[in-house]
């Protein structure tokens, strides 16, 4: 067992994560005010006490909105990364662990789906299913199950020939347990580092998707329909987009410490 | 790593998005803004065909392109336009018009009375089921050619406020493709149209009439209302109808803006029949619990007009002020609502197009307003070709906030679609007693007869709510300082025509 040994990215990282994790435990607890209750006496209201960053152009309060709006997106990245880490490892797994016709059928498969850049792909598949935050989880699954994919492949063939897995088989494991409980563990801080990278890239699509009016619904916040919203008055009360802009970038900012640490541990 | 070509690919969309609509200036910085203008709408159009085209937003561009015998002109009158005389029978059963001379199509060819005919003709034509291109024109028996110059219609009721239909365009009969390739007689030509992105018109210098000031209009498709503001100030546009009251407030120096109403029925309509809409107690309750000051107060920093009912103050003569036939009242609300047995409220679905900015605003002032009568509206946002398709031709909706306009300057124009077999009905609003009122309305000549009756239709509409109805909206036009001469219409029209560049005399 390797010692574990901190460094900067990694604690910067952690304390960014824990604060998104803080911020959307509160949102989904509580919220200083109700995120869609309107007050047009409070329409463009700058940041004060009773509002931290103000209201928006409904007289919403901002800070509420921004905790529901993160707890919104964090719904939608994990659900993203979970659907494209199981498929990519079932998928990936049987590929590389097989190979042969199997592996090429897939694998063909998959480059069909790389073919399209991934947003279009789930452009594709929001016009099917329509818009909203599920639709959304799914789509984005869809669009990120093949680097998942092929990231698994290639890890399960390097690791399928080792002597560890040689002798599992050799003491009569079957194909899947020697897949799933010996191989996946191994298989383990490979997808671990990806796996966080992808939450990062799911946060920035989830929040490309909102933006372009084709995620979270309104009236329900998400960082990205936060900036898109406040896009309109951009002239009259920048605060409006500055707040959620700033949330979203430490957000991001903080996975990737976090993904750049744990990739500095294991060298 | 792909996973970060992806971030990038969305990072540049998202960038690319922002960014479009800001990429070109008109160039006319040389002093020579007369001959050019770039003007800003919010969707596409949905046909060049003037008979098919259904979206107002259509015909209020095709308007510069096409015109019928008689058109209106910014006071709601009706002038004579392709005919220069007409002459109606008494009784209103017929109309005789005389075409004016020298009147000529954008392809050169003069107007002829076959041309009328076949405009007519088209447009009057019903294949059985469906009703006529113009609803209004199943009541044509027949229309005959005098003479070369001289066309009569005849009509099957005697109807003396039919003349207001004939603003139906007039196009050649020899255009095999009128969706193509639009021809008319109007202060501007056609000359292409790239679709999602934008309309060139040119000036027609054969115009009959008063000949438009501007030669060359580029008409941008802006679909994302977040960058009309930016596309404006940027210098992308010069021109843009119907914005609202924040987006004026952060318009430059540049502008001159001019404020008026849109003409329009802002409404939720409700499906129905539709559960639960088929009740009207639902309905009713509805309207108990919504409060259009509030909405006002909220989207357009109050402005804008409450109304009651299908119709809009600038038809002065057939408007009523049903404004206070619900003024809000939570317990009467909860009250019906339980009468309706919705005693702890349901739930239903806002459609809303995504281009009108405004009728998303409303929709969320409405889905919190609807909070305190224990009603959750859901709010899914539809591009506009979808509302169309779905909402507005295939009625499989619930409810959906938008604008109704009228196409000509007449009652039917609003009311006519609320007739329970109207081929437009598309909130599927069926009684009884408010057809026999419009029958009454249409069949009589007798003129305050015809505007009780149609008054009687409104009343009918507010009482049964028929519709949340919300407001006539304010609007705001911008235009650029480099030119002047805007006009406000009492129908939903742009007349291009009229805008001239700052400095000409």
């Amino acid at each position: 067992m390797k010692k574990f040994k901190p460094n900067a990215s990694l604690l910067a990282g952690c304390i960014l994560v824990g604060l998104m994790l803080l911020m959307v435990l509160w949102g989904w607890i509580a919220t200083p005010y109700d995120p869609n209750a309107m007050d047009a006496d409070l329409k463009f209201a700058g940041p004060s006490l009773s509002h931290l960053m103000g209201c928006d152009n409904f007289g919403r309060d901002v800070f509420s909105r921004i905790l529901q709006g993160v707890g919104n997106t964090f719904i939608v990245s994990v659900g993203t990364v979970a659907i494209g880490v199981v498929f990519g490892i079932l998928i990936g797994g049987l590929c590389g662990y097989y190979g042969g016709w199997l592996d090429e059928a897939l694998m063909r498969c998959n480059d069909v789906l790389f073919a399209f850049p991934s947003v279009f792909l789930a452009l594709v598949v929001i016009s099917l299913i329509g818009p909203g935050k599920y639709q959304v989880i799914v789509a984005l699954g869809i669009a990120f199950i093949p680097s998942f994919a092929r990231m698994v492949r290639s890890e399960f063939m390097k690791q399928r020939n080792r002597d560890y897995c040689l002798s599992a088989q050799l003491m009569g494991a079957s194909s899947l347990r020697t897949m799933f409980v010996h191989i996946l563990p191994n298989a383990l801080p490979v997808i671990l580092s990806s796996v966080i990278i992808g939450f990062n890239n799911a946060v920035i699509a989830e929040a490309g998707l909102s933006y372009l009016g084709i995620g979270v619904q309104p009236p329900e916040a998400s960082l990205g329909a936060m900036l898109s919203d406040s896009q309109s008055f951009l002239y009259k009360d920048p605060m409006l987009c500055i707040f959620p802009g700033v949330v979203m970038a430490l957000m991001i900012l903080g996975f990737a410490l976090l993904a750049e640490g744990l990739t500095e541990k294991k060298k | 790593m792909k996973l970060k070509r992806f971030a990038c690919v969305l990072m540049t969309l998202t960038i690319a998005l922002s960014g479009l609509t800001t990429g070109c200036t008109s160039g006319d910085k040389d002093g020579k803004a007369s001959s050019s203008i770039t003007i800003g709408i919010p969707q596409d159009l949905d046909s060049l065909d003037p008979h098919k085209a259904v979206a107002a937003g259509t015909k209020e561009i095709l308007f510069n392109i096409y015109e019928g015998l008689v058109k209106v002109d910014s006071d709601g009158n009706l002038v004579p336009a392709v005919a220069s005389e007409v002459s109606p029978s008494e009784d209103g059963s017929s109309y005789t018009f005389t075409l004016r001379d020298g009147v000529k199509f954008h392809d050169g060819s003069a107007v002829t009375a076959e041309d009328v005919k076949y405009s007519l003709d088209r447009c009057a034509a019903s294949d059985g089921d469906s009703a006529p291109l113009v609803p209004a024109f199943s009541n044509i028996k027949s229309v005959d050619v005098k003479d070369a110059k001289t066309v009569t219609v005849n009509l099957e009721n005697p109807d003396t406020e039919f003349l207001a239909n004939l603003t139906t365009a007039i196009i050649p009969a020899s255009n095999k493709e009128p969706e193509k390739n639009a021809i008319g007689t109007g202060p501007y030509k056609y000359v292409s149209w790239t679709p999602l992105e934008q309309v060139v018109l040119k000036k027609n210098e054969d115009y009959w009439g008063e000949k438009a000031y501007i030669t060359d209009v580029t008409i941008k498709i802006i679909a994302d209302g977040d960058s009309i503001v930016t596309a404006l100030n940027g210098g992308s546009i010069d021109f843009f109808a119907r914005l609202s009251a924040d987006q004026v407030s952060q318009l430059s120096g540049d502008f001159t803006v001019y404020e008026g109403t849109m003409n329009l029925v802002q409404a939720l309509y409700l499906n129905n029949a539709e559960k639960p809409f088929d009740d009207v107690r639902v309905r009713q309750a509805l309207c108990y619990a919504t409060d259009v000051k509030a909405i006002l107060d909220m989207t357009s920093d109050g402005k804008g007009t409450p109304i009651g009912s299908s119709m809009f103050p600038a038809f002065g003569k057939y408007y009523t002020d049903l404004s206070n036939t619900y003024p809000k009242d939570i317990e009467k609300a909860k009250a019906l609502l339980k009468e309706a047995g919705y005693e702890d409220g349901f739930t239903f679905t806002i459609t809303v197009p995504s281009n009108y900015q405004p009728h998303i605003d409303t929709a969320l002032v409405l889905k919190e307003q609807y909070k305190e009568i224990g009603v959750t509206a859901e709010i899914q946002k539809v591009e506009w070709a979808t509302w169309l398709s779905d909402v507005y031709t295939g009625r499989q909706f619930t409810s959906t906030v938008i604008g109704v306009d009228a196409s000509t300057l007449t009652a039917p124009a609003l009311l006519s679609r609320f007739v329970s077999d109207a081929g437009n009905n598309f909130i599927n609003y069926n009684n009884a007693d408010y057809d026999a009122a419009y029958a009454r309305a249409i069949k009589t000549t007798d003129d305050a007869e015809k505007t009780a009756a149609y008054k009687e239709c409104e009343k009918i509409l507010a009482d049964t709510a028929a519709n949340v109805y919300i407001q006539d909206m304010a609007e705001f036009v911008a235009l650029n300082k480099k030119y002047t001469g805007y006009t406000f219409y009492p129908l939903y029209v742009q007349d291009l025509a009229k805008i001239k560049p700052a400095d000409a005399k």
